[in-house]
């Protein structure tokens, strides 16, 4: 059965609203994480071998015994890969989630209860924003020394003041609404308005954000392991990865260009799908 | 200078005291935080008892934390930023070397980033609903994704094995060389710094567009090439010096990144050689001479605005 669109105009057609679903489904991103996550819970069963283990098949090609050949300490690259992929997918939720965790926390306390606790988060926000956080981010995990720990700890430290900031100005909008007086009026303390209705509707631009900020915590973890600051030597680190690739680069392009592809995909994907949750992905909309 | 611009310049330079101070407060807390006993780890791992002693107190490790941080800020306003401990150089001297090549890096990474942003932006400010504008869209997610270090290495091996063109890395000795080895990073860190570029160049147009006095000039028949350069890129100044500020900060990261990558001698491959082998001095005093170029740059930026557009004030 058909049901004509309102006549709104000779040239006005009502397209279907595509269902949230079908949103996801049709885009290819969505696709490539969901693929990339399900490789990487699945290492262990995916791959062709031990990513630690050494053996005298150095540098080899890709061919059939090894799909993407091995590396200098003869290593599947294939199943270094797959690990790399759980290291640089656990530490990027992270490395993005505590600091979003934490800011917002921060941020919605500071912001719905006012007073001096808000100042204070905006006068140390203003202070965070004017400092370099890249450059700040290597001398901390310097300082803490190499290691996941201190990967989290740093990412953390520098984080969470977007975070707070972004939740500070919803918070302040969300908490004017009529909702939230009916809730006082209905006998709800202050906590539980706060966290049962006001944090839930407020924390949609930090999604948002989340996207974008996980594409760059993926790729601080990655250059900091490049530079062996990262995770400890060893570990399988797309980022570790290519640079033990670099000097081989000349005969061997293909061990550095992996894991960098690998790099992009997962990143883009995240930052596509935030794209798309705010609405971005058609520029014109 | 009128009254309002006059106010927002002193407050805008009220501003950075707090910021600064911070950049201080955190610089000298590194040492704090380093796990162990800071004296041992600058002595080294071969230094005796009575040497970390002597360490701690040359330092004034042995002090309160008020008082190094008052030592730390008298030293630098006298210009001295200590020595490294790895080679014993004073700080200063290492600087006044390598300072040299990371500002021309970050002139040629703002070159090639603004040439690559320009037509990306008027793309998707002027046509925002073509299919081209979607695709750039796209595209810039996935440069934006692109970790510059791996870029850079992909170039190389492109460009300059591959064709032989262009050095790998390292610094040539004669003007030439120096050119051609300065191509590849600048290429990288532009395209590093491309994308945010791009899109808040396009949004900051696509607001001059909606403006009432373009729709005037408009509907009195300009279009075209002269409505983009005498209505659009003029008004769309001073949000993009803005936005050069916050593209030194990007750009300067990048700096950080490739100069390691290509072996170039500048700061930033000094403060990652300087990290990955536990020279504190050096980290330290890098850390404050970026922070302090990005304070700085922002803060010009802004007078900057000021200057050029008359409707500043403060807040």
């Amino acid at each position: 059965m058909t049901v004509s669109p309102p006549a709104s105009g000779p040239d006005v057609v009502v397209k279907p609203r595509a269902s949230r679903a079908r949103l996801w489904t049709r885009s290819a991103a969505a696709w490539l994480l969901a693929l990339t996550i399900l490789a990487a819970v699945f290492a262990p069963l995916l791959a062709p071998a031990d990513p630690g283990q050494l053996t005298l098949d150095q540098l080899q090609p890709p061919g059939a015994d090894h799909l993407l050949g091995t590396d200098a300490l003869g290593r599947d690259v294939l199943s270094r890969l797959l690990f790399a992929l759980r290291t640089d997918l656990m530490l990027m939720v992270f490395a993005a989630g505590l600091p979003m965790l934490i800011g917002t926390l921060i941020g919605a306390v500071a912001a719905y209860y006012g007073g001096v606790l808000d100042a204070a988060l905006r006068w140390v926000a203003d202070i965070f924003q004017a400092l370099p956080v890249y450059v700040l981010l290597i001398a901390l995990v310097f300082v803490l020394g190499p290691g996941t720990s201190s990967l989290l700890v740093a990412f953390s430290v520098l984080g969470w003041v977007v975070y707070a900031r972004l939740i500070r100005t919803e918070v302040r909008r969300v908490r004017e609404q009529e909702y939230v007086s009916a809730g006082y009026l209905l006998g709800l303390s202050r906590t539980a308005v706060l966290f049962k209705h006001v944090l839930p509707n407020s924390l949609r631009q930090s999604f948002v954000y989340l996207a974008t900020d996980m594409g760059m915590a993926l790729q601080g973890i990655a250059v900091l392991s490049f530079f062996g600051l990262g995770v400890k030597a060893g570990t399988p680190e797309l980022g570790a990865m290519v640079s033990e690739a670099q000097l081989y680069l000349r005969s061997h392009w293909w061990l550095a260009a992996f894991p960098g592809v690998t790099i992009v995909i997962l990143g883009s994907s995240v930052a596509a799908l935030g794209d798309r949750l705010s609405g971005r992905g058609e520029v014109g909309r | 200078m009128s009254a309002g611009r006059l106010r927002f310049v002193v407050g805008r330079l009220a501003q950075v005291l707090p910021v600064l101070a911070a950049l201080l407060l955190i610089v000298v807390l590194l040492q704090q935080m380093m796990p162990g006993d800071p004296a041992r780890v600058i002595a080294g791992p071969r230094a005796t008892a009575e040497q970390v002693v002597q360490v701690r107190h040359e330092l004034g490790l042995d002090r309160p934390v008020f008082e190094q941080f008052g030592r730390h800020v008298w030293n630098l306003l006298q210009g001295d930023l200590g020595t490294s401990n790895r080679t014993g150089i004073p700080i200063t001297a290492i600087v006044g070397d390598r300072i040299g090549v990371t500002v021309w890096l970050l002139f040629g990474g703002l070159l090639v980033s603004t040439l690559l942003a320009t037509p990306a932006a008027l793309l998707m400010a002027l046509r925002p609903r073509s299919r081209s504008a979607r695709m750039c869209s796209r595209a810039l997610t996935i440069i934006i994704n692109c970790p510059p270090f791996w870029v850079g290495l992909m170039l190389a091996s492109v460009l300059a094995l591959g064709t032989g063109w262009l050095p790998v890395g390292g610094f040539g000795v004669d003007f030439g060389d120096r050119v051609r080895s300065m191509i590849l990073p600048s290429l990288t860190i532009g395209l590093a710094a491309m994308p945010l570029l791009a899109r808040s160049a396009a949004a900051s147009l696509s607001q001059v567009l909606t403006a009432d006095h373009v729709t005037t000039a408009r509907s009195l028949g300009v279009s075209g090439w002269p409505l983009v350069r005498r209505h659009l890129l003029r008004n769309a100044l001073p949000p993009a010096i803005t936005l050069l500020a916050i593209q030194a900060a990007a750009l300067l990261f990048g700096a950080v990144i490739v100069e390691q990558t290509f072996g170039l001698p500048g700061l930033g491959a000094e403060m990652i050689t300087a990290a990955s082998q536990r020279d504190f001095p050096v980290v330290q005093a890098l850390t404050l001479i970026f922070g302090l170029a990005i304070i700085a740059i922002n803060l010009l930026a802004d007078l900057a605005v000021a200057l050029l557009d008359p409707r500043t004030t403060w807040r």
